[in-house]
Formats: C-alpha cells, structure tokens, sequence
C-alpha cells in the first residue's frame, strides 16, 4: 500500500462487512494521533441494511394469496439475537369494490407453500384511485425466535398496544426469505407490492 | 410436489415438525385453522400460522377440494 493512493487500491465492491478493518487516526486529545484500526461493526453501531427496494411487484389478481415480491436474507446477515425494522407497500390498483392485503412471510425458499406468516396489513377497500400503505413491524429475535405484533391480526404498524406473537422461528443460521404477497379477500381486487426495507441491529 | 406427513396432533413438512394448535384469528377467535382461498388454507401451529396449498400432497394422497385436504391434516 505504500505510495498508493487510495484511489489506486482495489475496490471491495461491496458493503463493509462487521469483520472489516478501517485504519484511523485517533486523537489523543492532546493534539497528537495514534494509527489505529476499527472494525465495520465499531463504525455502523451494529446496524445492517439487509435489503432496501422500490421494485414494483408481479400484480396479482383474482382470489388467492400470491406472491408479489420476495427478498433473500442470506445465512449470517444477523445474529441469534437481532432487533429488525421492516417496512413494505402493498398497493391496492383501482378496479372493481373488495378489500385486498398485504401479506409478509418467511419461509427457507422463495415460495409460498409451507411458509410462515410474519403479518398482515390493514384492509385495503379504497375504489376510486391506487393506494399505498406503507406497514411497519418492529420484530425482536431472542435466541433465533422471533417476536412481533399476532402475525394474524390485521395491522398496518405495530404503534398502539398489540397483542404480540413470540414464537416465531427466525433461525439466521439458515437462508430466510421475506415473501411480500398479495390477498384479494373478495376476488375482485388487484395489487402489488411496491418497496420494501428491512434494518436491523445485531446485538 | 412436496408431501406433508400427519402423526397425532403433529405434522412434518420439509424435514420439520410442526405440532398443530389454535391460534387467534383476526376476529379474535381461537381457530385451529382459516381457509384463505379455494385452495390454500392457514394452519396453526407451534411455529407459526403456515400457509399450505393443494399442491401438497397429505401422505402422498393428492387433494382437488380445500376441506378435504385441511379434515386431512387432522
């Protein structure tokens, strides 16, 4: 590295990783530095941007749970014990009066079939124009077991007092995908999932 | 096509074990299970609310009718 400048390095080309080093110089309040070194880990606080998207979704139609959109946590992205803020925007589309949802899951591959579901969205039953809602679960993983608002109940955020459901399995040892799917309760509705970020920490 | 295998109160699906329970509905009811559509149905569990459809194969008996295949599971 000698005589080289940083412009002149190989790029990483990717996001810093917990495990990487940075070398700094660290004041030693008396006007002088030390050459030190700091993990990725030390500089984000723990915080990892797992996955952030405007991508506009497969529109589903008719009357089924079906996939819009999914999202590939890969083994290790967080720890046994995590805190993970995720957001989604299901998008009811105009067209014919019934409530559509937002439905979000997990499963250990990118299908809908023996997957788990994490959380439902508020009804969606506006006719007249596109609406977005963008939801919000605040998921808490003790020991890979998660920990969130009842995966069943019908909520757009977990912002008021709700009941939680705190036996969900979130093993980040192993591959998770997030499935951003679509409910047509009534048959008649169309929509789609538009965007999605998922933050978390580890701890 | 993936097979769901039924044990006394238990299922295994993917090399996993889930034990079948109630769990609240969005009425606030106790349900074991909640058809969502012509073919998939949500399942209570020790895991988990799972979304399993006719795709599935219970004990490697193929299902056409969403009732059938959830009195299947139980």
């Amino acid at each position: 590295m000698a005589n080289k400048k940083i412009s002149q390095l190989t790029a990483k080309g990717a996001r810093l990783a917990a495990t990487d080093l940075v070398e700094i110089s660290e004041s030693d309040g008396a006007g002088g530095y030390v050459t030190k070194s700091v993990t990725g880990a030390n500089i984000t606080g723990g915080q990892i941007i797992a996955a952030v998207s405007n991508t506009l979704g497969t529109t589903i139609t008719g009357a089924t749970i079906a996939m819009s959109d999914s999202v590939l946590i890969p083994a290790g992205t967080f720890s046994s014990n995590c805190q993970i803020d995720l957001s989604w925007i299901p998008s009811r589309l105009t067209g014919a009066s019934g409530t559509m949802q937002g439905l979000i899951y997990i499963n250990s591959t990118a299908s809908l079939t023996g997957a788990t579901l994490m959380g439902t969205s508020a009804n969606m039953t506006t006719v007249s124009v596109v609406t977005n809602n963008r939801c919000t679960r605040w998921i808490a993983v003790r020991s890979n077991v998660a920990t969130l608002v009842l995966t069943s109940g019908l909520a757009s955020s977990d912002f008021s007092p709700l009941t939680p459901t705190e036996n969900l399995p979130f093993d980040n040892t192993s591959n998770i995908y997030i499935i951003f799917a679509i409910n047509n309760v009534s048959g008649v509705t169309t929509g789609r999932n538009v965007g999605y970020r998922l933050v978390g920490y580890n701890l | 096509m993936s097979n769901i295998k039924t044990s006394k109160g238990k299922i295994t699906f993917n090399k996993t074990d889930y034990v079948l329970q109630n769990f609240t509905n969005d009425s606030g009811e106790s349900v074991s299970y909640a058809l969502v559509s012509d073919s998939q149905v949500h399942i209570g569990t020790n895991k988990g609310i799972i979304l399993f459809d006719l795709s599935c194969t219970i004990n490697k008996e193929t299902f056409t009718d969403i009732n059938l295949f959830t009195a299947a599971l139980y």
